[in-house]
């Protein structure tokens, strides 16, 4: 029975070991362990050296790790949703103010504040709203895209 | 959330003022309208008492630009604040 597994490895990372129980009697193996010694190239184990460099380096890099500051949070932040809001305002709202504006310079205007300052304000004042809210939505999308991990939303 | 709040109050006094300035200086501009013209090419109006009036092209001050400081302001602290919020922990 318990010739099944393969000598040359530790029958426990072998099908079937869980089957038969982890209690089970050690398998011997089926050849002498010089013959199989002899037959398998044994991988040579090299222990590896740290120089003092190697060392600092490691040291370094662990104590960046630890100390580093926390990763901001996306789910569940007021301020992420509060930007994105804005972000849909502004842009929601300069484009319609720009459309206002090319409406009231379209149609008959009933006084001077109409025709003459509705429309400047609205044209300068859009591109305002309209950039800010562009790259408000970008910023937003670029902080969720940076904590995005697979599996967290 | 210091720089938040204060980036906040910037804005939000630049969006305030900026505005009280657009309406007083509307409010000036249209306080002072011009003798209608054949000559200078500009549109005629009827004022509140009935009368004909002209205006000058309207040009807009540094209020606008105020304005814009404002809205540029409020992104700038909520993204400041976003990206220094931390869940908190009890």
């Amino acid at each position: 029975m318990a010739s099944d597994f393969d000598p040359r490895f530790d029958p426990a990372f072998q099908r079937g070991f869980e089957a038969r129980g982890s209690l089970a009697a050690p398998v011997a193996p089926r050849f002498p362990a010089e013959e199989t010694q002899r037959s398998v190239p044994q991988p040579r184990l090299v222990q590896p050296t740290l120089d003092r460099a190697d060392a600092e380096v490691e040291a370094q890099s662990a104590d960046a790790l630890s100390v580093g500051p926390a990763p901001f949070e996306t789910r569940g932040n007021p301020w992420l949703r509060a930007l994105w809001i804005v972000a849909a305002v502004f842009v929601a709202g300069g484009v319609a103010v720009q459309f206002a504006a090319q409406a009231t310079l379209q149609g008959a205007s009933r006084s001077a504040i109409e025709f003459y300052v509705v429309p400047t304000v609205a044209a300068e004042l859009s591109p305002w709203f309209l950039l800010t809210g562009l790259l408000a939505g970008v910023v937003a999308l670029l902080l969720n895209a940076i904590r995005w991990r697979p599996g967290l939303q | 959330m210091k720089v938040t709040l204060a980036l906040l109050g910037v804005a939000v006094v630049a969006l305030g003022t900026g505005a009280a300035w657009l309406v007083a200086d509307v409010a000036d501009w249209f306080g002072h309208p011009i003798p209608i013209s054949s000559s200078a090419g500009l549109s005629v109006f009827r004022d509140a008492s009935g009368n004909l009036a002209s205006y000058l092209r309207y040009v807009p001050g540094p209020a606008l630009a105020l304005i814009g400081l404002g809205v540029v302001l409020v992104p700038i602290a909520l993204t400041l604040a976003a990206a220094r919020w931390r869940p908190r922990v009890y």
